[in-house]
């Protein structure tokens, strides 16, 4: 029986993920062990993606496995930056962990199909869009991270770390600013893509409209704290909200349509 | 002006454009109806904010990004107003002919300078990947060069042709065109061309109707083109001329397949079958607006990116003990 190389190691990230998160969830303290982990089943996924860009001969940016798999990778490299930069990151982890290995299990269960690259990606704009995009939803996991783990402590799930409440909340509004950072980056880039490849900078296509909605999701969550005072609790709602309408944005909307921008290519 | 830059102010007009992002979506609202409500709100609440609101005084990334966000609601307003989109198809060898532009939408201040674009339209190809899946696109068309004579460029995909600020983008629809020539009995002859649908997206129905020149006597026109390479192989259409190809004429009490330069003579004159050439389908943008926007939204998100990533990533004491040499 012949071994598929990109699925093998795509379970080798896997089971890397899940030892991770298991540990993570057994032992109380989080140590250097869960960057490594990270680190690792980055690098085995990236071994995926230069496998299939080797063999389809473009990056992975067309159906939901490519999405699902370079999101899995940025996501897990980025989480591991992030926390390698900011070591109070780390209370997040029993909170993002697990949401990776569910994308991980998530990529698993769909056809690894090839792909056609459209021509009116071979431009510049593909690459300022995509990454403003992943820097933006590993922002705002980071944020729904820290936004869980103000939740479970409320309801007295997660137990006592050294990162006050405060110090977490702080933290967490703050990567929600940097998310509204590359989500704009995103969008603007998307916006001139668009006005080079179909003539309009912006059609209100479902993507569009779902990723101006997660735009607008962001602003008022930031708002509201200026407007309001937003519980802990509350706020973590908040930064899980932006976060879901975003995890839509990237992995529901799309997908309704054969390609990312419905009937634009 | 304390009511107007009231903090609450801001969360409510976001929603007030939610709401309008979600009745553009489902109940299919034109976006300026909707949008305006919330934008005016957050227009009106950010200027009122700018003067009153000490926090974006203390932060100028922040300020920026509030300003660059009030200079692009201005901006795409503006384009709004000034803006021109049309559709139009060419055939090989066609001029740029305003009066043959369709679905023109036309701001209520655009100026209109269309009748000082000139290009006429050349060859073009198109790349088809196995699974009819389209390639590349290259459109060549010639330009004025200024010394009298024409120049040739190429556009396609993500390269526009920009004339005069009016910018054409290829599209999906292009295919072929009748070129036929009728000489009446008692007057001039002419020539033009027919436009067949979309090929090969309606590769099906090659067919269009001609009205004779003075006469309600209607031809009925189809163009017979060899079979083209299977779905499952890469292949490249070729909007060129062409004479592999036969036209069959259906007329009144009658029907004929005529080759290219074959005529068919009727009661009413000859008509002659050129050639078969290629058309291509362009849409026509014009919003004078795009870098002024472009650039305003930069400034903006280097206003944002200073404030938010400059505190979380490289906290201040770090930069301070930096430049203390330590």
């Amino acid at each position: 029986m012949a071994i598929d190389p990109e699925n093998t190691l795509i379970w080798a990230a896997l089971v890397v993920y899940g030892g991770t998160a298991g540990l993570v969830a057994i032992r109380s303290e989080t140590g250097p062990w869960v960057g490594r982990g990270l680190v690792l089943a980055s690098l085995l996924l990236c071994a995926v993606i230069a496998l299939r860009w080797g063999r389809l001969g473009h990056g992975p940016f067309i159906n939901l496995y490519e999405i699902l798999l370079s999101n899995l990778f940025s996501l897990g490299i980025l989480y591991a930056l992030a926390r390698a930069r900011q070591s109070r990151l780390r209370v997040a982890d029993r909170v993002v962990l697990p949401v990776l290995l569910l994308l991980g299990a998530w990529l698993v269960s769909v056809p690894a199909l090839d792909s056609h690259l459209p021509p009116t990606y071979e431009t510049p704009w593909l690459w300022v869009h995509l990454l403003s995009g992943k820097l933006f939803l590993a922002a705002a996991l980071i944020a729904a991270g820290l936004g869980g783990v103000l939740i479970l402590r409320r309801l007295r799930l997660f137990p006592a770390e050294d990162v006050p409440e405060a110090d977490v909340e702080r933290l967490a509004w703050r990567w929600l600013g940097i998310g509204l950072v590359f989500h704009s980056t995103m969008l603007v880039a998307g916006a001139v893509w668009a006005q080079d490849a179909w003539g309009r900078y912006w059609a209100w296509d479902p993507l569009e409209t779902s990723a101006f909605l997660t735009w607008l999701a962001l602003a008022l969550a930031l708002h509201s704290r200026l407007a309001w005072r937003v519980a802990p609790a509350v706020a973590g709602l908040l930064f899980w909200g932006v976060f879901s309408l975003a995890f839509l944005t990237f992995f529901g909307v799309p997908f309704l349509s054969q390609a990312p921008h419905q009937g634009a290519i | 002006m304390r009511i107007l830059a009231a903090r609450w102010l801001t969360p409510a007009g976001l929603l007030a454009v939610l709401a309008g992002v979600l009745l553009i979506h489902f109940a299919g609202l034109d976006a300026a109806p909707a949008l305006v409500p919330g934008a005016g709100v957050l227009v009106l609440n950010l200027l009122a904010a700018l003067f009153t609101e000490r926090g974006l005084h203390r932060n100028p990334g922040l300020l920026l990004f509030h300003l660059g966000l009030l200079g692009v609601t201005l901006l795409a307003a503006a384009g709004y107003l000034i803006r021109f989109e049309a559709r139009i198809e060419l055939v090989q060898g066609g001029r740029f002919d305003p009066a043959a532009l369709q679905a023109v939408k036309a701001g209520w201040l655009h100026p209109d300078r269309l009748e000082g674009v000139r290009f006429i339209q050349g060859a073009f190809t198109v790349d088809y990947a196995p699974g009819l899946a389209r390639g590349h696109t290259r459109s060549r068309v010639l330009l004025p060069d200024g010394r009298g004579g024409w120049t040739e460029r190429e556009v396609g995909d993500d390269r526009p042709l920009i004339v005069d600020g009016y910018r054409f983008y290829t599209t999906w629809n292009k295919g072929f065109a009748l070129v036929l020539s009728w000489l009446p009995a008692e007057a001039p002859p002419m020539t033009g061309a027919v436009h067949l649908p979309p090929y090969p997206g309606i590769e099906w129905k090659q067919e269009n109707e001609w009205t004779i020149p003075g006469t309600d006597k209607v031809l009925r026109l189809r163009l017979e083109l060899p079979p083209r390479p299977a779905d499952e192989q890469a292949w490249q259409l070729r909007g060129d001329r062409r004479t592999d190809v036969h036209l069959r004429v259906q007329f009144p009490g009658g029907e004929r397949r005529l080759d290219p330069g074959e005529t068919l003579r009727l009661d009413e004159g000859v008509l002659r079958f050129e050639e078969v050439r290629g058309w291509m389908g362009y849409k026509v943008y014009y919003d004078p607006t795009l870098p002024w926007m472009f650039w305003t939204a930069i400034a903006g998100i280097a206003g944002l990116a200073w404030h938010y990533i400059r505190g979380t990533l490289f906290p201040l004491r770090k930069a301070a003990a930096f430049r203390a040499g330590t």
